[in-house]
C-alpha cells in the first residue's frame, strides 16, 4: 500500500507494518493508523507516519540516547518505547517528551502513548542538554 | 458547567460506570477518588494540555530541523565510541 506524506513523501508500506493507537495519541485521538519510518538521513530518528493524514508525522526516538538512565517497566520483552520528540531550528530549541513514551507492542502491532507519574521525566526535555556538557569538556 | 456542591465522602455518578468521590480536604488541596473502565483516559488536565502541545510541536518538525538534530546526535556519539 501507498501514502503520502509531508515530510517523508512517498511512502510504500505493507498492512502488517502498520500500528494500531486504539486511543490515538494524545490531541491527535483521531487518527489510529501508523506506520514507523526509517530515513537514514535523520537517523535516529524515526518518524511515525499517520497513514490516514498526509500532514501528520512525530520524529520518534530512543529516549536512552538523550537520556541514559530512562527506565520503563513494560508488559513484555517485545515492547518497544520511543518518545516524542519537538524538532526546531537552531536545535537547541528542540524538545523530546520524556513523559509521556509510546509503547509499540510488536506481538499485536498495537501502540499507545503512557502519560507516566514520575516527574523526573519532563514534557520538555532539552534534546541537546548533553552536547552541551560535551562544548564543556572539549573546550 | 455543572456545578454540585460535595463533602468529605460525598461521590458524583457519571453515566454507569464512573464515579468520582471527594476524599479529603485541605486548605489547597481536593484529594479525589476515581472509579471508572480501563479504557476511560484520566489524566491532570495541565499534564494533558501540555502533552498535546507538545505533540503539535512535534508534528510541526521541518525535515530540515531533523536532519540536523540527527546529525548532532550522531556526531559526538561517534567519537565517544572511538574514546572508549
Amino acid at each position: 500500500m501507498k501514502c503520502l506524506n509531508r515530510q517523508c513523501g512517498e511512502i510504500e508500506y505493507d498492512q502488517e507494518h502498520v500500528y494500531e493507537f486504539t486511543e490515538g495519541l494524545i490531541g491527535f485521538e483521531h487518527l489510529k493508523r501508523f506506520v514507523v519510518v526509517h530515513d537514514p538521513a535523520c537517523d535516529p530518528f524515526r518518524w511515525l507516519v499517520s497513514v490516514e493524514d498526509e500532514d501528520t508525522a512525530f520524529p520518534i526516538l530512543d529516549p536512552t540516547i538523550v537520556f541514559e538512565e530512562y527506565r520503563l517497566e513494560v508488559p513484555h520483552d517485545k515492547v518497544y518505547v520511543a518518545v516524542v520528540a519537538a524538532l526546531k531550528d537552531p536545535v537547541e530549541a528542540s524538545t523530546v517528551n520524556l513523559r509521556s513514551p509510546i509503547l509499540f507492542d510488536t506481538t499485536n502491532r498495537t501502540a499507545q502513548q503512557v502519560v507516566l507519574d514520575n516527574e523526573m521525566y519532563a514534557i520538555h526535555h532539552p534534546l541537546v542538554q548533553r552536547q552541551v556538557v560535551y562544548a564543556e569538556q572539549g573546550g | 458547567m455543572l456545578i454540585l456542591a460535595r463533602k468529605v465522602n460525598e461521590a458524583i455518578q457519571i453515566g454507569e460506570n464512573i464515579r468520582i468521590k471527594v476524599l479529603s480536604i485541605s486548605e489547597s488541596q481536593v484529594k479525589i477518588g476515581i472509579e471508572a473502565p480501563n479504557e476511560v483516559r484520566i489524566y491532570r488536565a495541565e499534564i494533558y494540555a501540555e502533552i498535546q502541545k507538545e505533540n503539535l510541536s512535534a508534528v510541526q518538525t521541518q525535515k530540515s530541523a531533523a536532519v540536523k538534530a540527527a546529525t548532532l546526535l550522531t556526531k559526538p556519539a561517534e567519537s565517544t565510541n572511538k574514546s572508549t
